[in-house]
């Protein structure tokens, strides 16, 4: 972590206007269609400054919600062409992403396209690493929650530099910004901004400000719940038919907003589109919500109801992710909370798997 | 919208100690398996999250009735005929004023739906109005200012319980209803071909539309709605994406039930106007399309609202973000 100055208070935005005069697609959030999301800009006016938190994640551009991988063509002879599109991807900087999402895609959804050190997984996904490898994640630290954000029960914050390449902090009296930087791809965006740039203050100063800025952020905090036993829960192979996911699950209506929206939530299926004389495959998000996902072709369905696959959703976030790819599954955005058509809330789920391995040990004790 | 409550109790139930009364006699006679209802989301919110009751002790504490009752449970209609399968009668549902023409459609098309008047019992909540919970959240960043949904300012009991000057008055100072008013008569603004691939295919407007009952089989689904996209493609040479295919397809598909509760407007993560969407169909229809033709007129609606590549440029199935 490198402390490289302040940006003064209100100037942040500018950062877009000065990124896009050389050639570099920032992604901000804006309003699209009355709606704050994540989407390329190119001047400061298109920014929505007083945000908390964009309906979409940016994972999207990292991980489109549709992408052609490949097309054919039958050619008169009868061979065919196979054609990858260029993998030409722009150098993109996300402005203004949140510490939950950045924890999100640039750790947790990164190990899921990475393969692992160990030999538990094996997937290198070349669509997003080219990607990843030419996006900038600056974040913007919140300055506080809504109801639904629980980012510090899941060990983060609203301060948190995980995954983060650049981190700017609001803090001290006036409000100034702090920028640290903690990559060399954050590196080559502070030398782009280096204009924008105020440095020479005392770093110790700036340092503690910005360290009360995030513990008064943090202090904000309603949706605060203890989550320590549920991997407990969870792994425990008897619990797996407890009655709480039926009770629970059945309420589920099947949709994929919580998929879709979550940053770290990373299914995607195979397409074809045409016919034996030219086509395409393209590669699309898919839910494990949905009847249709991981059908085999022989018709069985390995999680028939839709309570299985609900507890299919949250063994993911709060075991599989930990076990498979030693990263957070969940980092508390609070997206599927806010969107569920009917209210369905993970960290009830959460509270409850605790609560109910707390009574186990007890009632073992 | 249409309101069709003469058949149904005219009695409104104000709380839950009512309901849970009510409940509880049908409860204790065997006449219902469940109480479907609303109950609390989490010790956070007010918000209700679907809650299913089954023992009468429970009625009064695990039920809530607020203003934050927002979706329609009538989508676990269908618990109602498993409930009478388990030779338990069926299930009481809290519903508010402005679902019963949902019911009226469900039990119309009962030997589809599963519903009949004797396995899904209405408790038909007196409700003043359900605010718009999109607002609680950080998206919008007004958690403080609440405002009732728009579909309530046309709703009678609504207007019965606030007064129609009241009333008159909210929607003549809410921008976000006149807005919705005039998008549902005049689209012109609206580019359908960019609307519609903003479409995540997450399948919420359809979930949750409480005249959706079928549990297989749907000409909406993935897979249908893909063939649908080949043969227009393959056959007729319009690139349609799938994303427009799906909309088009459930749009018209739900015309004849929709009882237009706005319900999939609420629930899109991207906010595309369905309800707009439905009325341009049905005006569009009315103007050109023949009774004989619908997927004429719905292939020539796609063709005409499918965004063409400029040329070199990149086909619609890659305009998505890189």
């Amino acid at each position: 972590m490198k402390l490289v100055g302040t940006i003064p208070a209100g100037r942040v935005w500018d950062v877009v206007d000065h990124l896009s005069r050389q050639g570099v697609r920032v992604v901000a959030p804006t309003l699209v269609d009355g709606l704050c999301q994540f989407a390329p800009v190119t001047g400061a006016h298109q920014v929505v400054k007083d945000y908390l938190l964009p309906q979409n994640t940016f994972k999207e551009f990292l991980f489109p919600k549709q992408e052609r991988v490949f097309t054919w063509l039958r050619r008169d002879d009868g061979s065919y062409v196979v054609t990858e599109p260029p993998r030409d991807f722009p150098e993109t900087v996300i402005l203004g992403g949140r510490p939950c999402d950045a924890a999100a895609i640039g750790v947790s959804l990164k190990s899921v396209f990475s393969a692992s050190a160990s030999d538990r997984w094996e997937h290198a996904d070349p669509l997003f690493l080219e990607r990843f490898e030419r996006t900038t994640v600056v974040c913007i630290s919140c300055d506080r929650p809504d109801l639904s954000c629980f980012c510090t029960t899941m060990g983060l914050g609203p301060d948190d530099p995980t995954g983060s390449d650049v981190l700017i902090t609001a803090s001290g009296p006036d409000g100034d910004l702090v920028v640290e930087v903690f990559s060399p791809k954050g590196e080559r965006f502070v030398e782009r901004i280096r204009p924008l740039l105020i440095t020479g203050q005392s770093e110790s100063l700036l340092r503690e400000q910005r360290l009360a800025a995030g513990q008064e952020a943090r202090g904000r905090f309603v949706r605060v719940f203890d989550i320590g036993q549920v991997k407990a829960f969870l792994d425990n192979p008897e619990n797996f038919d407890d009655e709480l996911f039926q009770r629970l699950g059945t309420k589920c209506v099947s949709c994929g907003v919580c998929t879709f929206e979550c940053p770290t939530c990373h299914c995607f299926d195979f397409k074809d589109l045409g016919d034996t004389t030219g086509g395409e495959r393209i590669k699309v998000w898919d839910s494990c919500q949905f009847p249709a996902f991981t059908v085999h072709a022989t018709g069985h369905q390995p999680r028939p109801t839709q309570w299985e696959r609900y507890r299919n959703r949250f063994l993911c976030k709060f075991k599989i992710y930990e076990d498979v790819f030693e990263t957070l599954g969940c980092t508390g955005c609070g997206r599927c909370v806010r969107d569920c058509p009917v209210h369905v809330d993970i960290t009830s789920y959460a509270m409850q798997s605790h609560a109910r391995q707390v009574t186990l040990l007890q009632l073992k004790a | 919208m249409i309101f069709s409550t003469g058949s149904y109790s005219q009695h409104r139930y104000a709380s839950i100690e009512e309901v849970a009364a009510q409940a509880g006699v049908w409860l204790e006679a065997g006449e219902i398996g469940m109480v479907v209802g609303y109950g609390r989301q989490s010790p956070f919110t007010d918000l209700a999250m679907p809650n299913f009751v089954n023992r009468v002790e429970l009625l009064a504490t695990e039920l809530v009735w607020n203003q934050f009752c927002d979706y329609n449970l009538l989508g676990y209609a269908k618990l109602g005929a498993r409930e009478a399968a388990r030779g338990k009668g069926g299930v009481a549902v809290m519903v508010k004023p402005c679902e019963l023409h949902n019911l009226d459609i469900l039990t119309e098309e009962g030997n589809m739906s599963g519903v009949t008047r004797d396995n899904v019992r209405p408790i038909v909540m007196r409700c003043t109005g359900i605010v718009e919970t999109k607002r609680l959240n950080a998206y919008t960043r007004e958690m403080t200012d609440l405002r009732v949904q728009t579909k309530c300012l046309d709703c009678p009991e609504y207007t019965a319980a606030h007064g129609a000057g009241a009333v008159a008055e909210q929607k003549a100072g809410r921008e976000d209803y006149q807005a919705y008013r005039k998008l549902i008569e005049d689209d012109a603004g609206v580019n359908w071909g960019v609307t519609l691939d903003k479409c995540l295919h997450c399948y919420a407007c359809r979930n949750i539309c409480p005249s959706c009952y079928c549990t297989q089989g749907c000409p909406a689904d993935e897979a249908a709605t893909a063939h649908v996209t080949n043969a227009l493609k393959v056959i007729k040479g319009i690139d349609a994406s799938r994303q427009l295919v799906y909309n088009l397809v459930r749009t018209w598909h739900i015309q004849p039930r929709c009882s237009e509760c706005q319900e999939c407007e609420r629930v899109c993560p991207v906010g595309i106007p369905i309800m707009a969407l439905k009325a341009k169909l049905g005006r569009d229809f009315d103007g050109e399309g023949s009774p004989g033709d619908v997927i004429g007129f719905l292939t020539n609606f796609a063709a005409r609202i499918t965004p063409v590549a400029p040329p070199g440029g990149a086909a619609p199935s890659e305009a998505a973000p890189t």
